[in-house]
């Protein structure tokens, strides 16, 4: 049954050819132009990134036995290939150096370094972050590699001598604890990290890639829309009626409703990102599958706003309105039509499509999961508590009379 | 066994009875005519008898299931032809006809021959590609028909299916009727409309303010409720208060059951073969009221509503 509806929701929705120019065609049609006519306003990258490695200052206050390894770690190739290190004396001149821009980053190694290591504490050092979001990725990377490298081999002879390592008194057994510090950004224990212009800290996109994704975003808070207005219409047509004497099941009814339409939500989405890479060159990073998991998270937020507006209101010119006023809203706050620094960042995470925006940007540009985590954890929270309410109102969706 | 078995069904509105404890049984094989005027409750009743409604007291069996206890196996047995056109306006007549009949477990051969017995049976075969928002009202009528049909149900209910159709297409759809009941279903019919019911049923209700008010075969119906003929007396203008003094005289006349105003026509009811003619003409020229025609009908359905409620079937 619920398959029924469900198959019945795709076909009446696809045989619609205004349905499917707006569905499929205006999307295309609006990240070309904003992508296009904005591009040369000077809050985007230009073009494609840099492959030179940048200047990362480094101060070494370490003594210890440990900072011949360092020295040693930093000519490696792997490491040259993205950073070019320069010895400073001084914190403070590094710090000075990145806020002109004419470092990419910082790396402070305190003295005690070395004494932490062979004495089986947590070794530590502060990051200081540039300008770049993708360079400040990639010296975080690059540089928590090392710091895991030296924690974990000290906490595996640890553990040979003793069975009570460091790692197992916190009841984390070594090889878990090796894990959890393998990728990359995750240095919140060991690093210090200190940001010189927090709001620099941003994804660099180009306007192409920054309005496909604003355009994305913005499409699939709208298809919550269209499951209402499809409920709506089969209540004034009495389909609803004919449907509910039939042997059908409410939930059933509903649960065909929801799928017929995130599928379609699901083809656009895949449509969107395809041909704005084919047409326009987009580049959506390497993560589609994380990029998948936003778009569902956005169609599951939608899907419960129309469910929850559905049970309320019963007037197509009021769903549309509605709709429209809070996608429109959310997505101008969150700097959706124009990047708006100030806006996006005191407003900004109260709304969906900054969570979603973020979380995208961040996959864009490769920023592995940790980071791209801090996005995509609030909007699956507020995904969760929408749908919650929407099965929380689903009696007053589904009740005749 | 009875197919339908309505016992001490009350519906309220906000503590006001729309159905108001009523009893009903109907016969496998019965063509059950339900008659009643705008509000008397016949959709309400219909809808508790679905199950898309809940039912505020008493109970409701299809087929020997309880419709509060089993309402999905008793959905199962029944077609709806509901009151209003349900139908997709933007799909072909064939698909919404199979939309519904999947609802209903319908699959491959049983359903490309219930579906094509359904267009077949309402005349809509050549049209099946078409959709619905080319067809006139009568052929969305005979769709609205078709979609409830094609699982072959045991059960068929169909709210008021001829209401504002041309003749045609109301011919086709009570021909189709009587083919569906040839074919062994059940089938009940509301309708204000007394000549259709009286054409196909084989049993009659007569609803009024949620009340069942009368209910048997014709035949019974007229012999219970006596042989009364309704006269139509159309008069020309008339003070009113002349007209409103005939009819309270008319009233105290031992014979005349009914005096109403409809517009310009007097309706009376009175016993067939009576005599009382002259004295009906006696009064009106008394009070100055000039007569354009008259008419004396046998009794039918709609004077035994008459006699009944006091009102017309139809305003
Ligand atoms: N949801 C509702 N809330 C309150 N009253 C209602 C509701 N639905 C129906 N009624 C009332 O119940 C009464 C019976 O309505 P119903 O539709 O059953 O009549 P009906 O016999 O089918 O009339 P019609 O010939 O006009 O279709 C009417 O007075 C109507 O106003
Ligand atoms: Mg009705």
């Amino acid at each position: 049954m619920m398959w029924n509806i469900a198959v019945n929701e795709l076909r009446r929705q696809l045989q619609m050819i205004s349905i499917l120019v707006v569905t499929f065609i205006v999307p295309l049609l609006l990240i070309f132009l904003l992508g296009s006519s904005l591009s040369g306003s000077g809050k985007f990258k230009v073009e494609s990134r840099d492959p030179e490695p940048f200047k990362a200052g480094i101060v070494q206050q370490d003594q210890g036995v440990l900072a011949q390894a360092f020295a040693q770690f930093l000519t490696a190739d792997d490491v040259r290939q993205w950073i070019e290190p320069i010895a400073y004396a001084d914190r403070e001149e590094v710090i000075r150096l990145i806020r002109d821009g004419k470092l990419g980053f910082g790396l402070v190694i305190p003295s005690t370094f070395s004494d932490d290591v062979l004495n089986g504490r947590q070794a530590s050092w502060e990051m200081i972050m540039g300008n770049d979001y993708a360079n400040n990725l990639a010296a975080k990377s690059v540089f928590g590699a090392y710091l895991d490298i030296v924690n974990t081999q000290q906490a595996l002879a640890l553990t040979a001598e003793h069975t009570g390592s460091s790692a197992a008194k916190n009841g984390i057994p070594p090889a878990a604890g090796t894990l959890m510090q393998g990728s990359a950004g995750e240095q919140q224990n060991e690093a210090a990290i200190v940001e010189v212009n927090p709001m620099q800290d941003q994804p660099n996109p180009t306007a192409m890639q920054y309005y496909s994704v604003s355009i994305l975003v913005m499409y699939m808070l709208y298809t919550g829309m269209s499951l209402a207005i499809s409920i709506l219409a089969d209540r004034q047509n009495y389909t609803f009626h004919r449907i509910m004497a039939a042997p059908v099941r409410p939930y059933s009814y509903m649960s065909g409703k929801l799928i017929g339409q995130s599928l379609i939500a699901v083809c656009q989405a895949i449509f969107m990102i395809a041909l704005s890479h084919w047409l326009f060159g987009v580049d959506w990073g390497r993560d589609i599958g994380a990029l998948v998991i936003v778009c569902l998270l956005l169609i599951v937020s939608s899907m419960a706003l129309g469910s929850v507006i559905i049970a309320y209101v019963r007037e197509e010119k009021s769903i549309k309105g509605l709709f429209q006023f809070l996608v429109i809203t959310m997505t101008a706050i969150s700097g959706g039509f124009f990047p708006i620094s100030e806006v996006q960042a005191t407003v900004g995470p109260f709304t969906l499509s900054h969570w979603a925006m973020q979380s995208m940007l961040r996959i864009m540009m490769n920023g592995g999961w940790s980071d791209t985590l801090h996005y995509v954890l609030p909007l699956a929270g507020i995904a969760g508590v929408l749908f919650l309410l929407a099965v929380w109102s689903f009696r007053k969706v589904v009740n005749y009379a | 066994m009875n197919m339908v078995q309505i016992r001490n069904v009350v519906k309220k509105y906000n503590g006001k009875a729309v159905v108001d404890h009523l009893n009903l049984a109907i016969e496998e094989g019965e063509i059950f005519g339900l008659l009643g005027p705008n509000g008397a409750g016949k959709s309400t009743t219909i809808h508790m008898l679905t199950g898309l409604l809940p039912i505020s007291g008493g109970d409701i069996s299809v087929d020997g299931i309880s419709v509060k206890h089993n309402p999905l196996e008793v959905k199962r047995r029944i077609g709806l032809v509901p009151q209003d056109l349900a139908i997709y306006e933007q799909m072909s007549a064939r698909d919404n006809i199979v939309f519904f009949a999947k609802l209903y477990g319908l699959r491959g051969k049983a359903l490309e021959a219930g579906v094509d017995e359904a267009l077949e049976l309402v005349g809509l075969s050549d049209r099946r590609k078409d959709k619905p928002a080319s067809f006139s009202g009568g052929m969305k009528r005979r769709l609205n028909i078709a979609c409830a049909i094609a699982h072959r149900p045991r059960l068929i209910i169909m709210d008021e299916p001829t209401v504002g159709i041309d003749p045609h297409s109301r011919n086709h759809i009570l021909e189709s009727v009587k083919q569906l009941n040839e074919a062994g279903s059940t089938i009940i019919y509301t309708s204000h409309y007394m000549e259709e019911v009286e054409a196909i049923s084989t049993k009659v209700g007569i609803m009024n303010q949620g009340r069942l008010i009368a209910c048997g075969t014709q035949h019974q119906l007229k012999e219970d409720i006596g042989q009364d003929d309704k006269l139509t007396v159309t008069i020309s203008l008339s003070p009113d208060s002349e007209v409103d003094a005939a009819i309270g005289e008319l009233l105290e006349h031992p014979r005349i059951k009914q005096a109403s105003l409809q517009e310009n026509a007097l309706q009376i009811l009175l016993p067939s073969a009576d005599g009382s003619l002259q004295d009906i003409l006696f009064i009106l020229s008394k009070h100055r009221i000039l007569v354009q025609s008259f008419e004396r009908e046998e009794p039918n359905l709609e004077t035994l509503f008459m006699s009944l409620t006091g009102r017309q079937l139809r305003d």
